[in-house]
């Protein structure tokens, strides 16, 4: 009898562990989930040169005008992008907390989108495919070139350059 | 889970309890023998090692509690085991299962019937005329079942966009599955030809259909799959009845 103990208690605890594990309860950080459309600065006259914003605000061109970001002043931001339309509407401002030097720009982003299960955790992501934009951008904007990179927004890399 | 623990601990008490009365009929059997050396004394004996072969079906009594108190399962088991030779015995388990599955970002619906099929050894070394059990087993598990995506909303980690919940119930039918299941049972005799047997389950999957654009989070027979490894887990508590076929 004793020696079926050895066996018993070795599966018991190993039916314990696999019974316990939580791992995929929680959705990690580094699972990619819905991507974000990343924008690189670049300055216009030398084009592979990064050329931070200063103090820019993104907002959207809705009602309200709700605040995505204010106060960005780095060489690359991240953008939602509207998981229930399939167009996202944005204004960026410049230099938002100027009073003289204030420059908007609108910029639109027209696509489809794409439900992908993740896992159990995560469980769906949105992807956006034919991604396309318009701007009202003219050579008197603080944005003076824009280039989309990719159709699709699927992953972290970089989707867009603004040349400013 | 609290409930599961629950059933599971009554249900190791009741075991280790039965064990500890079947050792009274043992004792009065070895009075009998070295009292009186008369052959009607030594007869008895005789006939109580005969070994008898049979069939043994029931089915599983915590499935049916968890139907009547888990109001996202439904389910049951049949079970059944043929005695080929001493230790040995052939098993089979059929079962049906509804499972209603929320997990944070989504809910599914999960229906499906299973079959086990498999042997059981008997390491369990009886006193003459006892019947109990501890067996080891293997079996295959093979289910087919439909998995019906209920509803969810999409995962994203920036607030601008909050996502509706999509509720869209599409289901995959037809899937199966199949896995490999090692066996722990105690048994104990309760009555005459009436067994109750605990058993712990461990599983892992060798193949499964993946529906297109979601995954089995349950398998009927299998019970829940895991993202990170193959390996599942299960349990059952069963009530069955001899029938014997023969005695040698």
């Amino acid at each position: 009898m004793r020696r079926w103990f050895y066996l018993v208690v070795p599966v018991l605890v190993l039916f314990m562990v696999l019974w316990s594990c939580t791992k995929d309860d929680l959705c990690s950080e580094e699972t990619p989930t819905t991507p974000l459309l990343t924008i690189e600065f670049l300055d216009y006259t030398d084009r592979t040169t990064p050329k931070p914003t200063s103090d820019l605000a993104v907002r959207l061109r809705d009602a309200d005008s709700t605040f995505v970001y204010s106060g960005i002043s780095d060489v690359s931001i991240s953008l939602p992008l509207d998981i229930e339309a399939d167009q996202s509407l944005f204004y960026l401002i410049n230099e938002a907390s100027s009073t003289e030097n204030l420059s908007v720009v609108e910029i639109d982003f027209f696509y489809q989108r794409q439900d992908q299960y993740v896992n159990r955790a995560c469980a769906f992501k949105t992807i956006y495919t034919n991604m396309a934009f318009e701007s009202d951008q003219t050579s008197l904007s603080w944005i003076r070139d824009i280039n989309l990179l990719t159709p699709t927004v699927e992953d972290a890399s970089v989707h867009m350059y603004i040349y400013h | 889970m609290r409930l599961y623990i629950c059933i599971y601990i009554i249900s190791l008490l009741c075991g280790v309890s039965a064990f500890s009365q079947e050792l009274e009929p043992e004792q009065s059997i070895t009075v009998k023998v070295s009292d009186s050396l008369t052959q009607n004394a030594q007869y008895e004996v005789n006939a109580v090692n005969l070994t008898a072969y049979g069939l043994r079906i029931g089915g599983d009594l915590s499935k049916l509690a968890r139907t009547a108190f888990d109001p996202n399962y439904s389910g049951f088991e049949l079970v059944g085991d043929l005695r080929f030779s001493k230790r040995f015995y052939a098993a089979v388990e059929l079962g049906y299962e509804e499972r209603f599955w929320s997990e944070q970002f989504l809910e599914a619906q999960i229906n499906g019937s299973y079959i086990k099929v498999g042997a059981d050894f008997n390491a369990y070394r009886n006193w003459t005329g006892m019947n109990n059990g501890i067996t080891t087993g293997l079996r295959y598990g093979l289910s087919t079942f439909s998995n019906t995506l209920l509803g969810y909303p999409v995962y994203t980690t920036n607030p601008t966009f909050p996502s509706s919940i999509r509720e869209d119930n599409v289901e995959y039918s037809g899937l199966t599955a199949g896995w490999i299941e090692f066996i722990l049972a105690i048994k104990t005799e309760l009555w005459s030809n009436l067994y109750l047997s605990l058993n712990l389950q461990l599983k892992h999957l060798l193949h499964e259909d993946e529906p297109a654009n979601f995954a089995n989070l349950v398998i009927p027979g299998f019970n829940k799959t895991n993202d990170f490894s193959a390996f599942g887990v299960g349990y059952g508590y069963t009530l069955t009845y001899f029938i014997p076929v023969l005695k040698r």
